[in-house]
């Protein structure tokens, strides 16, 4: 088995005196699908963000590969290697697709590989190249979507985090998405998947967290997707 | 009268270049920066200072000196202030300005010096019947398209521009792909430390006597005309400058002698009167404002 | 209970200003100016803060009724003999009567008033940074019909002299005590509060249906009133006026105090004010030489400036909510406390200050950087 490529060990943070996550603990790695599950304001975006660097960890480490992230800015978390989704996308609506996709690279730490990278993605979501010259605000929302996930690849991230992004999607633009992340699965990258739909990344991760309050409550496999009480139990916990 | 309208499109122009400077940093910052005037100060002493150098040597470095400055003042002013209440960033600006005012008055005196080395400029180049255009009037313009079309060519060809303009969008989301925040925001500062320069090298042209509030005058009414267009684009912002330039200068030179020493109140009138009716400014795009109103 | 939580509020402010003006007792002559100095600057300073402090606006134009209550005041407290004679063109109303200082610092404050009331049906609609630069266009205008409308000041900017120069530490002690009352009373009144509310949070205060924009007014018209006072003040203490003198370096300078002090609270703006004043005017005398016990320092001419605009500088990043914060010091409260619990235990968490008047405002702590708009809500 493969060492962990993330890690988080006993992670608090929080908002100054607010502290929103409470103690959470995971490893992700490489090629794996972990989902993060839980109720609005559990601590699910919060989690993603501290490892981000953008919210303040007030104690536990995030460990990538091995190496602490400890007071790593966003940027710099960015460029070693991982990379994330936002909730709600925010795509650069006022600049075109290309000039989304071409911020994308201010992430990436070499430009070795970009070229076939690029046209890996151009075959994950072909409506990337297709509306290379629109303004990305005149994108649908699944199609901004799809430019959010391949402008985070541009970063070459070993880890890629992604917020709620089947969020106003419809169920066939959620397959297209998941598609894809089973083929950047496939490539090695270990993927922190945050969802509020919870039957759809249960079956799809290899492993699943619920969220509560901050703490982790339970552990969920893809078996338990169909398993009624599981799941119950899981919003309950 | 047409001589009038020609000599404020010239003060138009100058109005213009200052406002790109202060919409810049604000496209980036969300801020103003009250100690830009004190950059245009800056570069008309740096002139003075240099005076006996070679003038392709005394404009070199006023570019440096202006560029410099602007670097040391994002430091020492905005950057330890980064994620602090506006008024407070504000403040801190303004009082930067008051230091740096204090500088010039024991350095230079109180009643300035004088930084004529351009003042050639001031001549005519042209007389139509008894019109005539000055040197420095096509300078200006020329300035003007010439940095516009320049900073524009800079926000939409180049990585650092596209960066910029993401970042003045949405800065955390920017971040978040990897963008540096340090390097884009000291970029546009640098950027508006020329031309900061640029104005000050047309500045001593017509009034060749550096005085300690020399540029934050011109930088207050260029800030109101900023807002007054629209300082949320760089296009609407230089244009606002341009006009309440050109504005201020035709009604000083036109309005009936009982008049005329009213000719600020006619123009601060006219922008009350624009804001009420479209805060986010004159030609912002309907819907795309960005500032309440109740 | 509002009440008394409004007093508590006024406390610690009240008693730097007795303070400052006790102290400045028992010096000399000389120096008790810049105790006077500081106090009306604490005045201006109220003008200002029960405004911006409570709307979260920024305005650059409260100097303006500064401006027109010292012309008012000044004015009207000349003797006529020599008014005609100085000021001949002065329209008749204000060149054939005179009043005692009392009834023109009145003036002063119903001019102030009138002035803000007239400027923010207006202007009270705007937000951020287009309500600053409308209100710094008000600044402007001022600035331009006072030093070139004869009819109401002398011609071309000159001197409005020969005031008499009534404001002595007792007045200004005094007239700073009754705008801390003025603004306590507001601020912890239901207007006051429904004002800070929507300056927390705008949409929601006007999903409740506050009326945002006449609760602006409503605060801006009793700020131009302490303006217009603290201007009456102002010329009185001086016994001269020039329009410069209530322009850009005023507004910057009362900006700067408020900014400095916390501008969220009371307390903020008085104590902003007392310690810029205080440091301004010592570092303005160590410009003439300024006796440190063994030795006198001089500063070069000018630099007083300077120096003061370091300190804020310094200050601003040291503390960048303020010194206070934004925060009341509520003094008394643990004794209040204590004594309730005493008597019955569900008055004890009614006692306490969060609800009542004048307590701290909720400060926003956002986790990164500047807000998108181009509001520049403090």
């Amino acid at each position: 088995m493969p060492e962990p490529l993330l890690e988080l060990r006993e992670v608090r943070a929080g908002y100054g005196p607010v502290e929103v996550v409470r103690g959470i603990s995971l490893t992700v790695r490489p090629g794996e699908v972990v989902g993060l599950i839980g109720p609005n304001g559990a601590g699910k975006t919060t989690t993603l963000l501290t490892i981000m660097g953008v919210v303040p960890r007030i104690a536990g480490e995030v460990l990538l590969g091995g190496r602490s992230t400890g007071g790593w800015s966003p940027e710099r978390t960015v460029r070693e290697g991982i990379a994330l989704v936002p909730e709600g996308r925010h795509i650069f609506t006022g600049l075109t697709v290309q000039e989304n996709l071409r911020l994308g690279l201010a992430g990436r730490a070499d430009r070795n590989g970009l070229d076939e990278e690029l046209a890996w993605i151009h075959t994950l979501f072909p409506v990337v190249d297709e509306f290379r010259d629109r303004i990305a605000g005149a994108l649908s929302g699944g199609q901004q979507q799809q430019l959010a996930i391949a402008r985070a690849l541009l970063a070459a991230p070993r880890v890629l985090l992604l917020d709620e992004p089947s969020l106003g999607l419809a169920p066939s633009v959620i397959k297209t998405v998941l598609g894809a992340l089973s083929e950047i699965r496939e490539r090695g990258v270990a993927i922190l998947l945050v969802e509020q739909r919870a039957q759809i990344v249960t079956e799809f991760a290899d492993r699943t967290h619920v969220l509560n309050n901050g703490e982790m409550r339970m552990t969920l496999t893809p078996a338990d997707a169909h398993d009624t009480n599981r799941m119950i139990a899981a919003y309950l916990s | 009268m047409l001589q009038a309208i020609i000599d404020s499109i010239a003060v138009g122009a100058l109005y213009a270049l200052v406002a790109v400077g202060l919409a810049l940093v604000f496209g980036v910052m969300r801020l103003i920066n009250f100690a830009y005037g004190e950059l245009i100060t800056a570069g008309a002493y740096s002139l003075y200072v240099t005076r006996h150098l070679p003038l392709v040597a005394s404009i070199v470095i006023c570019f440096v000196v202006c560029v410099v400055m602007a670097l040391v003042i994002e430091r020492i002013a905005f950057r330890p202030l980064r994620g602090a209440p506006p008024a407070t960033t504000m403040i801190a600006t303004f009082a930067v300005a008051f230091a740096l005012e204090a500088l010039w008055l024991i350095a230079f005196t109180p009643q300035g010096q004088t930084a004529d080395l351009l003042s050639s400029l001031n001549q005519a180049a042209f007389h139509i019947g008894n019109l005539y255009l000055r040197w420095v009037t096509i300078a200006e313009l020329v300035a003007g398209v010439v940095l516009l079309g320049g900073t524009a060519l800079i926000l939409e060809r180049t990585t650092i521009g596209l960066q910029m303009r993401a970042a003045a969008a949405d800065f955390r989301a920017a971040r978040l792909l990897g963008v540096r925040a340090n390097r884009v925001i000291r970029f546009a500062f640098a950027l508006s430390g020329v031309l900061a320069a640029v104005v000050s090298l047309l500045l001593t042209v017509q009034q060749p006597l550096v005085t300690p509030t020399f540029g934050f005058e011109v930088t207050i009414l260029a800030l109101v005309g900023a807002v007054f267009g629209g300082i949320d684009r760089l296009l609407t912002a230089t244009a606002g400058g341009f006009l309440i330039g050109f504005i201020s200068s035709f009604l000083g030179d036109e309005l009936p002698a009982s008049l005329s020493s009213f000719s600020t109140s006619f123009t601060f009138a006219v922008v009350i009167l624009v804001l009420l009716v479209r805060p986010a400014g004159l030609l912002a795009p309907l819907g795309q404002s960005s500032v309440d109103r109740v | 209970m509002r009440a008394l939580a409004a007093a508590r509020t006024l406390v610690a402010p009240v008693a730097l200003i007795i303070a400052v003006g006790l102290y400045g007792h028992t010096t000399s002559i000389a120096t008790q100016q810049n105790f006077i100095t500081a106090l009306v600057a604490v005045t201006i300073v109220i003008g200002l803060y029960v405004f911006m402090g409570n709307s979260g606006v920024i305005s650059f134009g409260q100097v303006s009724f500064v401006a027109v209550g010292a012309y008012a005041a000044g004015e009207l407290t000349i003797p006529t003999g020599p008014k005609h004679f100085v000021l001949p063109t002065l329209w008749s109303f204000l060149a054939n009567h005179s009043v005692a200082n009392v009834p023109s610092l009145a003036i002063a404050t119903g001019v102030g008033a009138v002035y803000a009331l007239a400027v923010g049906l207006p202007l009270m609609r705007l937000s951020g940074l287009s309500a600053g630069i409308a209100t710094f266009a008000v600044l402007e205008i001022t600035y331009n019909v006072l030093t070139f409308w004869d009819k109401i000041a002398p011609q071309s900017g000159q001197t409005l002299s020969l005031v008499p120069t009534s404001t002595g530490l007792l007045q200004a002690t005094v007239g700073a005590i009754i705008a801390a009352i003025a603004a306590v009373m507001y601020q912890s009144s239901r207007r006051g509060r429904l004002l800070r509310a929507s300056r927390e949070d705008q949409s929601a205060a006007l999903a409740v249906g506050v009326n945002i924009h006449r609760e602006r007014l409503i605060a801006f018209t009793l700020s131009g009133a302490i303006s217009g006072f603290a201007g009456g003040l102002l010329v009185h203490q001086i016994g001269s006026i020039t329009p410069s003198q209530v322009y850009l370096e005023l507004t910057f300078l009362s900006l700067a105090m408020l900014v400095v002090g916390g501008v969220g609270s009371l307390w903020g703006a008085v104590l902003g004010a007392v310690i810029v004043s205080l440091l301004d005017s010592y570092l303005l005398q160590a410009e003439n030489g300024l006796s440190l016990g063994l030795f006198t320092l001089t500063l070069p001419a000018g630099a007083a400036d300077g120096i003061l605009g370091v300190a804020m500088l310094a200050m601003l990043i040291l503390r960048p909510r303020g010194l206070t914060g934004g925060h009341e010091w509520d003094v008394g409260f643990a004794r209040v406390r204590r004594w309730r619990s005493r008597k019955s235990a569900p008055t004890a968490a009614a006692a306490r200050p969060a609800a009542g008047g004048g307590g701290p405002a909720a400060e926003k702590t956002g986790p990164e950087g500047q807000p998108k708009t181009t509001e520049t809500a403090s």
